[in-house]
C-alpha cells in the first residue's frame, strides 16, 4: 500500500493538475429534448467513427496497398486471418451506417435551423465532416480492388478532373498520374488512414468545441407550448446533466450499435468481388449508395453541367445559414426554406431509388 | 521581417507540393505493327492493346481504317466493340459511339479518341504513344 500511495503522489507530482478545476467540462446542463432520438444522432457518427479507427488499424496489419497485391491482401483478411471477415465486415457496415448517421444529423439540423446565429460557422464544420466522410467513403472503397471499386476509382478521378481550371492539376494530384495505378492506391491508403482521420479529428474537436461554447441548440419552434426561450429551460428545471445521464445513454447508443455491426456482419458480410482489370468496366456499374444521387445526376446532363451543377450545390449547402437569412427576409413567415429542404431530401431519395432499380 | 520568414516557409512549401506532383510522361509516338490486311478483313476487327495495356480496336470504316480507343470520354470508362451493331457501347452510362467513334447517345463530351493508321504493303501499323 505505501508503494501504491507513493506511486500515486509521484503521478500527481508529474501531472500537477486540480482535477476539481475540470469537473465543470462534464457538468454541463443538456436540455430535456435531448432525451429524443433524433437529437442523438451526433454522437453516433461519433461512436462510429471510433469503431472505424480500431477495425481500421487492425485491417491495416495484413492490407497491402499495390495493384498486384491489394486483392489478394483482402481475400486473405477474408478468408483465411482468424476473424478476418468479421472485422472487415464490422468495418464496411460500420462505414455504411456513419455515412447514414451524419445525413440523418444534417437533416435534422437543417429541419430544426439549429444551424442559425450564432452556430453558421458549425454548420460549416458540420458540411466539412459530411464531405470528409463521403471522401472516406470513395477511398476505403478503391482500396479493395475489386472491378466496381476500381472502376468507382476511375469515374470518381475523372468526375474531379472536370473541375474547372483546377481539375486536371488536381486529378493527377489524387492519381499520382495521368491514370489510376499503382500510385493512386497508395496515395488513397495514405488519404485514407493518415490523411483523413487527422482531419476528421480536427473538424470534430473544432465542431464539439462550437457546441461547448454556444451551448446545445434549444429550438424555440419544438417548445412552443412550454413558452420558453433560448437559455430559460436551465432556470425551469428543464435540463440534465451531461455526466453521468448523457454519457450513459449515448454508451447504451453504442452498445446498441456494436450488436446491429455484429448482426449485419453476420447476416451480410463484407462482399468481395472479382480482382480489378482495366480492360472489363462491368456490365452494371454502380458507386456506393450514397454516390448514387450524384450517378444519375451525371446520366441526366452533359458533363460539365453535371459537375458545374454538383459544385454549386455544395456551395449552396456550404453557406445554407447565409441562403437561409436572404429567404427568410425576401420571403418572411413563408418557411422557405423547409419547403426547399423537402424537396431537396425528396429528389436525392428519388435519384437513389432511381439508380438503385435501373 | 515577417515577410522574409514568410516567403521562406513557401519556398519550402512548394518543394514539398512538387514532391506531391509526378512528373508528366514524355510522349513519343511510336510505330507499332497491328496486323496484315488480309488478317483484318477475316476477323472484320482487331482488338490489341496500347503500350499502356489498354485496349484499342482497329476497325475498317467508309471513311478508312480507324484505330479508336476504348476509353470513354465521359468517366474513363472501357467501351466495349459490338460489331453486331457496327457501334461502341459504354455501360457506365449507356453512351453508345458509331463506328468512327462519334458520340451517337449520352453525355460523353467528345469522340472516342483516334489513333493515326498506316498501312504499307498490306501491313498495317498504328502510331501509338510510349
Amino acid at each position: 500500500m505505501p508503494n501504491m500511495r507513493r506511486a500515486v503522489n509521484w503521478a500527481k507530482r508529474s501531472f500537477p493538475l486540480d482535477l476539481d478545476e475540470f469537473k465543470h467540462l462534464t457538468a454541463e446542463a443538456i436540455p430535456m429534448h435531448l432525451k429524443h432520438w433524433w437529437f442523438a444522432l451526433g454522437g453516433t457518427p461519433l461512436y462510429l467513427f471510433v469503431v472505424q479507427a480500431m477495425t481500421g488499424i487492425i485491417l491495416t496489419f495484413y492490407y497491402s496497398p499495390s495493384p498486384g497485391t491489394a486483392y489478394q491482401s483482402v481475400a486473405h483478411i477474408t478468408n483465411e486471418v482468424r476473424f478476418g471477415w468479421y472485422i472487415r465486415s464490422v468495418h464496411h457496415w460500420a462505414a455504411n451506417l456513419m455515412v447514414l448517421a451524419v445525413l440523418m444529423h444534417v437533416v435534422r439540423v437543417f429541419f430544426t435551423r439549429a444551424y442559425r446565429k450564432p452556430r453558421e460557422m458549425n454548420w460549416m464544420f458540420g458540411v466539412a465532416i459530411l464531405l470528409t466522410v463521403f471522401t472516406f467513403g470513395f477511398t476505403g472503397y478503391s482500396l479493395v480492388y475489386e472491378q466496381l471499386s476500381y472502376w468507382a476509382a476511375v469515374v470518381g478521378t475523372n468526375i474531379a478532373e472536370a473541375t474547372p481550371v483546377v481539375g486536371h492539376m488536381m486529378a493527377r494530384f489524387i492519381r499520382g498520374g495521368d491514370e489510376v495505378g499503382a500510385n493512386t492506391l497508395t496515395r488513397f491508403f495514405v488519404l485514407h488512414i493518415g490523411v483523413l482521420p487527422t482531419v476528421m479529428v480536427i473538424l470534430l474537436g473544432f465542431h464539439v468545441l462550437q457546441i461547448r461554447l454556444h451551448g446545445v441548440h434549444f429550438d424555440v419552434a419544438i417548445h412552443a407550448d412550454a413558452d420558453l426561450d433560448e437559455g430559460d429551460e436551465e432556470e425551469a428545471g428543464k435540463t440534465f446533466p451531461f455526466f453521468p445521464d448523457h454519457v450513459m445513454t449515448e454508451l447504451i447508443i453504442g452498445m446498441t450499435l456494436t450488436i446491429l455491426l455484429t448482426v449485419l456482419a453476420l447476416i451480410a458480410p463484407a462482399p468481395l468481388g472479382q480482382m480489378a482489370d482495366p480492360n472489363v468496366t462491368p456490365e452494371h456499374i454502380k458507386p456506393e449508395w450514397y454516390f448514387f444521387p450524384m450517378f444519375r445526376w451525371l446520366k441526366l446532363t452533359s458533363f460539365t453541367v453535371g459537375v458545374l451543377g454538383a459544385m454549386v450545390f455544395v456551395t449552396i449547402f456550404l453557406f445554407w445559414p447565409v441562403v437561409d437569412r436572404l429567404l427568410e427576409r425576401a420571403f418572411p413567415n413563408k418557411h422557405a426554406t423547409v419547403w426547399i429542404g423537402i424537396v431537396g431530401v425528396l429528389i436525392l431519395i428519388a435519384f437513389t431509388i432511381w439508380e438503385l432499380f435501373v | 521581417m515577417i515577410f522574409g520568414v514568410l516567403v521562406s516557409y513557401a519556398t519550402a512549401a512548394s518543394y514539398g507540393l512538387q514532391f506531391l506532383f509526378p512528373r508528366r510522361e514524355r510522349r513519343t509516338p511510336q510505330r507499332v505493327y497491328i496486323t496484315s490486311r488480309t488478317h483484318l478483313e477475316e476477323e472484320g476487327a482487331k482488338k490489341f492493346r496500347d503500350l499502356r495495356g489498354h485496349d484499342v480496336v482497329l476497325v475498317q470504316t467508309a471513311g478508312g481504317l480507324r484505330a479508336i480507343s476504348t476509353t470513354c470520354t465521359h468517366l474513363g470508362c472501357h467501351v466495349y466493340w459490338e460489331p453486331e451493331h457496327n457501334r461502341f457501347f459504354c455501360p457506365c452510362h449507356n453512351a453508345v459511339f458509331d463506328v468512327d467513334g462519334n458520340v451517337v447517345v449520352g453525355p460523353p463530351p467528345r469522340p472516342l479518341q483516334q489513333y493515326a493508321v498506316e498501312e504499307d504493303e498490306g501491313s498495317i501499323f498504328v502510331m501509338l504513344d510510349a
